[in-house]
């Protein structure tokens, strides 16, 4: 690549010959307006509005009180399906083995490299993808999908279902709240965060909106 | 298809008289509005909010140079390599490069208007590369050799039957105009071009400065695939983009998605502030950042610096009248609407774009809609100042104007002639409200607009009447 450092300097030198655009713009606020508010901080009213601005998007979503119940929803809601791709590791101890038993393949995909045709077509066929989530957004129904170490993005991508979870202490109030009180450090190590409000959708034809257009049509969360 | 902004009027002509289109814009910009409506009226504090996002890119505009060295260092300190564009065709050649060194063939592409401004399809495809559009709307823009009309509704210009019919032509569907069946196709067609792709292209709706981090906003997913599963990613992104803190990120990508979509958050924010790490098991291997100037710098030290403020979220655009009527494709131009009549003779000179400062009844809509409060209407007024000023007026308007002057400095002649123009559009609109058609020269008003008839009597005349208790 041919980069003259001369494009660089010479767009530079140009923004730093202009005097300040907005001379009168106003300090930073301190404290933020947040966009949204919920007076209701309790895990309680956190997770009923997690539900509630979930479901709105149409997002599916079962509240569980054990991990064990969990695991019982998982294999439920596999299926018929009898490969699945997932995390590794997941955030539900026993999960791998509770699908072991149940005869369901789990693959951990690793796509990295050249060649990544051949891979991809391999993982496509699989119809379900299984993620923990890193946190939830109370106000606008938000999961938060980080990816590091065998925790990627494929699972959440590829399969047209993904069966998020949750754990029900990692809900945040809102986005404001979550970049103050973890995001900045996550932004800083991970490469990429996923901000996931629902399923895919578009409205492109008449505004008449369609769901699972290239991501998942069903996002099915699980809280335990 | 017109696609020269000079060429306004003709192609408002043809759209008004286009009943598909008409259709389609109805269909299509009302819809816009009522979401809008809905999710920024649902905050209280909605006003506030917009003031804060104002405040928080006009500090990022005043520390514009800093904050893009900031945002350099930290995402090259992650791995991704940072390049800087002066004008299109350097950002189109520096995007070739990238592809030939990494021996692209196949490009995948999420929804870009910078892309578009900047025409680097054509520049990959002439290098031999096969580069498909995924976004649904953009898609179907890029089988029907057309060009995007709404800068976050691509085809609002186009009603469902006429998908259907190029869905079946290109891309042999089963006859159907049902939403659902045309973007199922399209799913399976555009997942086998996913899997098989070399290279992503993609734009950042912000580049946060104090991470390092890209965000790219879509409800599709696409946006998420395109910078995934491709072994090269590329982020072509105008150098306006920048915020300097998160905080400010969070106030603005929520007025963004409310303004745009009406929604609270888009589907997918993908937060990207590197190439995959070497522990990743999935994501690009290598990340490029393609900061674009193509007249940025220029406007920034120009009065009309404000316009560098926007989101592109496309507000101004559906609740515009004139938009509402002509749709985005009769501004002859990449960015339509409002916005467009503002940006694209100030990219492309006002000479070359002289009706579009004119393409506005400086109704105030645009502005009341801006999540960023941008004053669209003083800078389509500064605009047709300078128009005059430089010359590039049709004669008969400077003739007209000169006058105005004229009597606009005599309270006699002002008085005679409002006497006149009242006497006169009594007896054209014949006791209506309105006249439809205008004499001599001031036909060509009324060719395109009703004329409202004058009020029987003046402000000046009621005024004195008032003061002498009549
Ligand atoms: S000018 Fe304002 S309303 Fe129009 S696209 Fe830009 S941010 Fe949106």
């Amino acid at each position: 690549m041919t980069n003259p450092t001369s494009s660089r300097e010479r767009i530079l030198s140009r923004l730093r010959g202009s005097p300040a655009p907005f001379p009168d713009a106003p300090n930073a606020p301190q404290p933020y307006l947040s966009v949204t508010n919920l007076p209701d901080t309790s895990p309680e009213a956190l997770l009923t509005r997690f539900q509630h601005e979930w479901e709105a998007l149409k997002g599916e979503i079962t509240i569980t009180p054990t991990p064990e119940a969990a695991i019982q929803t998982v294999i439920g809601l596999i299926g018929e399906a009898k490969q699945v791709m997932s995390w590794e590791p997941l955030p539900l101890p026993g999960l791998p083995e509770a699908l072991h038993a149940q005869g369901v393949a789990v693959a951990r995909p690793t796509v990295r490299g050249e060649d990544r045709s051949g891979p991809y077509a391999a993982l496509d066929p699989i119809s379900v993808g299984i993620t923990g989530a890193d946190g939830a957004l109370a106000t606008t129904g938000t999961l938060i999908l980080n990816t590091q170490g065998g925790q990627g993005r494929l699972p959440s991508l590829l399969p047209p279902r993904h069966l998020v979870l949750l754990r029900r202490d990692r809900l945040f109030t809102h986005l404001e709240g979550w970049l103050a009180a973890e995001g900045r450090a996550l932004l800083e190590a991970s490469r990429s965060v996923a901000l996931v409000s629902g399923p895919s959708k578009t409205g492109d034809i008449e505004m008449q909106i369609i769901y699972g257009v290239h991501g998942p049509k069903i996002v099915h969360v699980i809280v335990f | 298809m017109e696609r020269s902004p000079n060429q306004f009027p003709q192609a408002a002509q043809n759209a008004l008289k286009n009943p598909t289109l008409q259709t389609a814009m109805e269909r299509g910009t009302q819809n816009g509005v009522n979401s809008r409506l809905r999710a920024m009226g649902e905050l209280p504090h909605a006003d506030q909010l917009r003031q804060q996002g104002r405040a928080a890119k006009q500090r990022a505009l005043n520390h514009l140079p800093d904050l893009l060295t900031q945002f350099e260092a930290q995402i090259s300190a992650r791995g991704a390599q940072v390049l800087w564009a002066e004008d299109a065709a350097e950002a189109n050649r520096l995007i070739l490069e990238i592809a030939q060194k990494h021996r692209v063939k196949k490009v995948v592409k999420g929804k870009s208007m910078v892309t578009e401004e900047i025409g680097l399809n054509p520049v990959l495809e002439g290098a031999g590369l096969e580069v498909i559009e995924t976004d649904l709307g953009e898609f179907i823009v890029q089988l029907d050799h057309d060009t995007p009309s709404h800068i976050v509704a691509p085809i609002i210009h186009k009603t469902r039957e006429q998908v259907r019919d190029l869905f079946m032509d290109r891309l042999h569907m089963p006859a159907s105009d049902d939403p659902a069946v045309m973007t199922a196709h399209a799913r399976a067609h555009l997942r086998q071009e996913f899997l098989s792709a070399d290279m992503g292209i993609t734009g950042a709706n912000f580049l946060i400065a104090e991470t390092g981090t890209a965000v790219i906003v879509t409800n599709e997913g696409n946006g998420r695939m395109t910078s995934s599963l491709p072994k090269v990613h590329v982020i072509a992104v105008g150098i306006e983009k920048i915020v300097p803190t998160l905080e400010d990120f969070g106030t603005l990508l929520q007025i963004l998605t409310r303004s745009a979509t009406g929604q609270k958050m888009s589907v997918y924010t993908h937060l990207m502030s590197g190439p995959a790490s070497p522990q990743d098991p999935d994501g690009p291997d290598s990340m490029y950042v393609v900061l674009i100037d193509n007249g940025r710098s220029r406007i920034y030290g120009e009065q009309y610096a404000e316009v560098l403020l926007c989101l592109r979220c496309g507000a101004c655009q559906h609740v515009c009248p004139v938009y509402q009527n002509v749709g985005g494709h009769a501004y002859g131009a990449v960015y339509g609407g409002p916005i467009g009549s503002v940006l694209t003779p100030l990219q492309q000179g006002v000479e070359n774009a002289h009706p579009l400062p004119y393409a506005s009844s400086l109704c105030g809509a645009c502005q009341a809609a801006c999540p960023v409060i941008i004053n669209l209407p003083d800078m389509l007024l500064k605009l047709r100042a300078d128009l005059v000023s430089g010359g590039h007026t049709e004669p008969i308007m400077q003739m007209g104007i000169k006058a105005w002057a004229r009597v606009m400095q005599s309270p006699r002649l002002y008085g005679l002639g409002g006497a006149a123009a009242r006497a006169g559009t009594r007896f054209l609109s014949r006791g209506s409200e309105t006249v439809t058609a205008l004499p001599g020269i001031l036909g060509n008003w009324t060719d395109q607009r009703d004329f409202p008839a004058f009020a029987p009597k003046s402000f000046h005349q009621l005024w004195r009447e008032r003061e002498q208790g009549s």
